[in-house]
């Protein structure tokens, strides 16, 4: 007996322990992957610390490809494919971004598809639920199955191979980092996926919705009021497409009911999108440069994370030899040029989803009236796996508009462009973009693209330059889609897209240059209305700067996308300087200001003492607004800066300067003294604090990981910028890919993006380009025609075999 | 002497076992030495864990090295350890207790007290 206890309690210790090497371990702040399973040498975390200055060449198989393709990587870790047909090129292409971007395509996908609580616990819960409720997961499935119509289906299936040959080929030492961390296994992908990731670009450029707090506005408000601080047109404004440009379009507008419901709203609906994500881009034509090359030029801003929203690559087959961007997830160059042309892409910014006011037949709210007739909702029943396996069920309710968003108080149906726009072949264009040779190839190409709605530029060596405002824009009567509407008449329904021939067009003006940087895309004569969240400082800024010089170098325009100058502050500084008493004006602070050049370096103090100004004074202009929303528990749109400004400028004793908790009426000169005040005292604190404060350290510029794991994240970037600047870096977005490309014989280059080829954390190439894009530095893009022009930035190759 | 070489031995079958399958199989190698080097209780536990603690530091060690650190500093800052040292320290404490628990239970079921003896 006592010989067999002597085996059965090590026994016993060993099999505990060995359970508890596999056991996740549940904390107070998240769960710790299974601590054996992660720390092991052999197949944990430490399998994926990649050597330094190691690269392995590599003679794999890839079932599935018709012939060898050479991968030659330079030496920033960018693969140049060369492949002797298309199919072979697309499916390397999936077998990279599954080589190096595995996780983030997976999280991806996940995010759209709702289905996040999965791998981090029921706190993701209430997000998965709301990806499912807008429709994404539905979509993405729809997509799908309408790619099977589109040219590209076949290409597409050969990138989904691609991807998941790498992903059967894994064991779990070559797991990447993340799975690891978070103890989940890969999965195989599909095109369904490849929706999904399609999707989430969708979420991230079209999904804002200020429709509540418009509504809000208009009801504090009244309809005049409303007008007068929310003009629909900036007359500031440089629009995408020139002022004064003649439309042949005749169209007569429906005659809309747009009335809006009337009342508040106190439901709150969540943007997780900033106002003015964007992005800039332009071509410039010969004659306006210095060497009589075009030039186009393109920086889209979005979420910096860690991996990159971004892959560079090279993918040259027999016909055609495309550099760029990618995104992972997504088959071919998104951004990006070939021998012939370049092109690139910016947010629209075009308001594509709006909110229906349902009228409910009774309180068991299964049934609805619209137009006097009743409709009946469909359902359908979401489930949901949490991390531990337990399901939970929800209920989505599908209105004729779409699913219902809202159901507290009152309820809102949803209805959003992406869902709608269910013939969205985005491949297609990204495709024949990568193989344009000329104008009508890039026009072309642009008809399948649907949503969201992009500003494409181009520019060519035989010296065109184009823009072309694209996207399925619902046609809209004067405010429609600006408030929630009611749903009780259809006469609200969105009355069919704008022609593709007769979306906003420019093709080598005479001005000598294309833009656009998420402003509106036109003036207010073009036929068609829309609404939108648009920028109005950036593409100024642009256009005063392209219009100015005709001797345009490449380094002009590198020094161009890395300005820091904010028109924003040209603007309004003055003004508030002019309005101080004397007594004020020599106040250190306000000193500072006399002598800054409006530049938002990362070095300088200016921007500090500027942007609390504005913020003080912004907020005691509005003072009314949130008095109102703090007294009846609601949100309210705010006017924009620019009207702020102008009602300064045009009107300083306006009635919307007084403050109303005072007896008193204020005017302008009082509210810039006033918010002078508290700038001088908030200022006197925060450099008191630190004297040698600076733009960096007080907007403290982070890239974060995807997972938010502040260890794999870059944190503290010297780099200045504003949002309203043409280097529009902000606290966690911004120029997210900068690329010049000179349209000469043979055509050059030059790119950066913040992050690195490698989304492994272990890896050298996972964040090494931070440094260069911060300092405004860009790397020459090697546009080889064959293996052997690679020979001098050659970091390793690996052949894939059939 | 004959220590040494059963320590040195019983890292290598470590590493080798771990490498052929599962990363718990590297403490299977206890199941080998243990009988053929006839080890007393004590001396399969504390060889066991050297022999466990080297192998799992070492190759970690060198993953660690060829990174230059970069990797474990990181996991270091997730977990709030400043010390790579540390990092390495809790990998080697793991596949050292992993192989001394897997020897002694491999002394019990292998050797009877009267046939255990020190190979010395």
């Amino acid at each position: 007996m006592k010989r067999l206890w002597s085996v059965v309690l090590p026994a016993l210790l060993l099999t505990g322990y060995v359970f508890l090497l596999h056991r996740p371990i549940a904390t107070s702040g998240g769960t710790l992957p299974p601590i054996g399973k992660f720390f092991n040498p052999f197949s944990g975390f430490w399998q994926n610390a990649e050597a330094i200055d190691g690269f392995k060449e590599e003679e794999l198989k890839l079932p599935g490809l018709h012939a060898p393709v050479s991968i030659v990587y330079d030496e920033r870790l960018v693969p140049h494919i060369f492949a002797s047909n298309e199919e072979d090129a697309v499916m390397t292409q999936g077998y990279l971004h599954a080589k190096y971007r595995l996780w983030q395509m997976d999280i991806t996908a996940r995010q759209s598809a709702g289905r996040l609580a999965e791998i981090f616990g029921q706190r993701l819960l209430a997000h998965d639920q709301r990806m499912r409720r807008m429709g994404l997961s539905n979509t993405a499935r729809l997509y799908a199955t309408n790619w099977k119509k589109c040219q590209e289906y076949n290409l597409i299936e050969n990138y989904t191979k691609g991807i998941n040959s790498f992903i059967e080929g894994l064991k779990y030492a070559e797991y990447p980092l993340e799975f690891k961390l978070f103890n989940y296994a890969p999965e195989p992908w599909s095109v369904e996926k490849t929706a999904l990731v399609v999707m989430s670009m969708n979420l991230m450029l079209c999904s804002r919705n200020e429709d509540l707090m418009a509504t809000n506005a208009l009801n504090y408000l009244g309809q005049e009021k409303f007008k007068f601080l929310f003009p629909r047109w900036n007359p500031n404004q440089s629009p995408v497409i020139p002022k004064g440009t003649v439309w042949s379009i005749k169209k007569s507008l429906q005659d809309l009911d747009t009335n809006p419901s009337i009342g508040y709203f106190t439901e709150e609906m969540i943007n997780d999108y900033p106002r003015s994500i964007g992005s800039n881009n332009w071509a410039v034509s010969a004659e306006k440069t210095e060497d009589g090359n075009p030039i186009l030029c393109n920086d889209p801003h979005l979420s910096l994370t860690l991996p990159s929203i971004w892959y560079e690559m090279q993918m040259k087959t027999d016909t055609y030899n495309a550099y760029g961007v990618s995104l992972p997830g997504i088959p071919y160059v998104a951004i990006g040029f070939n021998d012939e042309v370049a092109w690139g892409e910016t947010n629209v910014g075009m308001d594509v989803s709006d909110f229906y006011e349902i009228e409910w037949i009774d309180s068991s709210k299964t049934s609805y009236r619209v137009d006097g007739k009743v409709e009946t909702i469909k359902f359908q029943i979401e489930e949901y796996q949490t991390q531990g396996g337990k399901i939970i069920y929800d209920t989505i309710k599908l209105t004729k508009w779409g699913p219902v968003f809202l159901e507290e108080s009152r309820s809102l149906a949803l209805q959003w462009l992406p869902n709608e726009a269910i013939d969205n072949c985005i491949v297609g264009t990204f495709r024949k973009l990568n193989q344009s040779q000329n104008f009508s190839d890039y026009y072309d190409a642009l008809r399948g693209f649907i949503s969201p709605a992009q500003n494409f530029i181009y520019a060519s060596i035989d010296g065109d330059v184009a823009l072309k405002v694209q996207g399925a824009m619902p046609i809209k009567g004067e405010d429609e889609g600006q408030f929630i509407l009611t749903g009780k008449t259809s006469k609200n329904d969105w009355n069919g897209y704008i022609p593709f021939d007769e979306t906003p067009f420019i093709k080598n003006p005479d001005r000598g240059f294309v833009s656009s940087a998420n402003q509106q895309s036109t003036d207010s004569d073009y036929p068609y209305k829309y609404h939108g969240y648009f920028e109005d400082y950036r593409g100024r800024t642009l256009n005063q700067q392209l219009g100015s010089n005709n001797k345009i170098t490449v380094e002009d325009m590198q020094s161009l996308q890395n300005s820091t100058f904010d028109l924003l502050a040209a603007e309004l500084c003055p003004i508030l300087l002019n309005h101080l008493d004397k007594s004020a004006a020599s106040n250190l602070w306000s000193s500072a200001l006399s002598d800054w050049n409006y530049y938002y370096e990362s070095g300088a103090r200016q921007p500090i003492i500027f942007e609390t100004w504005k913020n003080e004074f912004y907020n005691l202009v509005w003072d009314e607004f949130s008095n109102e929303e703090e007294k009846m528990s609601i949100k309210l749109l705010r006017p924009e800066m620019w009207r702020t400004i102008s009602l300064a400028t045009e009107d300083p004793e306006n009635i919307f300067f007084d403050l109303i908790q005072t007896p008193e009426v204020e005017t302008l000169k009082d509210v810039v003294a006033m918010s002078f005040g508290n700038t001088t005292v908030i200022c006197d604190s925060i450099f008191a604090s630190d004297p040698n404060l600076t733009w960096k350290d007080f907007r403290h510029v982070s890239i974060n990981h995807l997972s938010r794991v502040p260890a794999f994240s870059v944190t503290g970037i010297d780099v200045g910028g504003v949002g309203t600047a043409i280097n529009a870096v902000k606290e966690n977005h911004g120029p997210s890919w900068r690329m010049v490309v000179k349209l000469s014989k043979p055509l050059q280059a030059w790119g950066i993006y913040p992050g690195g080829q490698s989304g492994n954390p272990g890896s050298a190439f996972y964040k090494n380009m931070i440094h260069d894009w911060s300092q405004g530095n860009y790397y020459t893009l090697h546009h080889a025609s064959s293996p052997g022009d690679l020979t001098n930035f050659q970091l390793g190759t690996t052949t894939l075999n059939p | 002497m004959k220590l040494l070489t059963v320590f040195i031995i019983w890292i290598f079958l470590t590493l080798l076992l771990s490498f052929l399958g599962h990363w718990v199989l590297g403490f299977a190698g206890a199941f080998l030495i243990v009988p053929v080097f006839r080890l007393q209780l004590a001396t399969s536990i504390l060889i066991g864990f050297c022999a466990g603690l080297f192998s799992w530091i070492g190759f970690a060690w060198f993953v660690d090295h060829a990174n230059l650190g970069q990797l474990s500093g990181m996991i270091g800052s997730l977990l709030q350890i400043k010390s790579t040292f540390i990092i390495l320290g809790i990998t080697g404490f793991l596949g050292g207790l992993g192989v001394a628990i897997t020897a002694w239970l491999a002394a019990r079921v292998f050797l009877t007290d009267s046939s255990q003896k020190v190979v010395s």
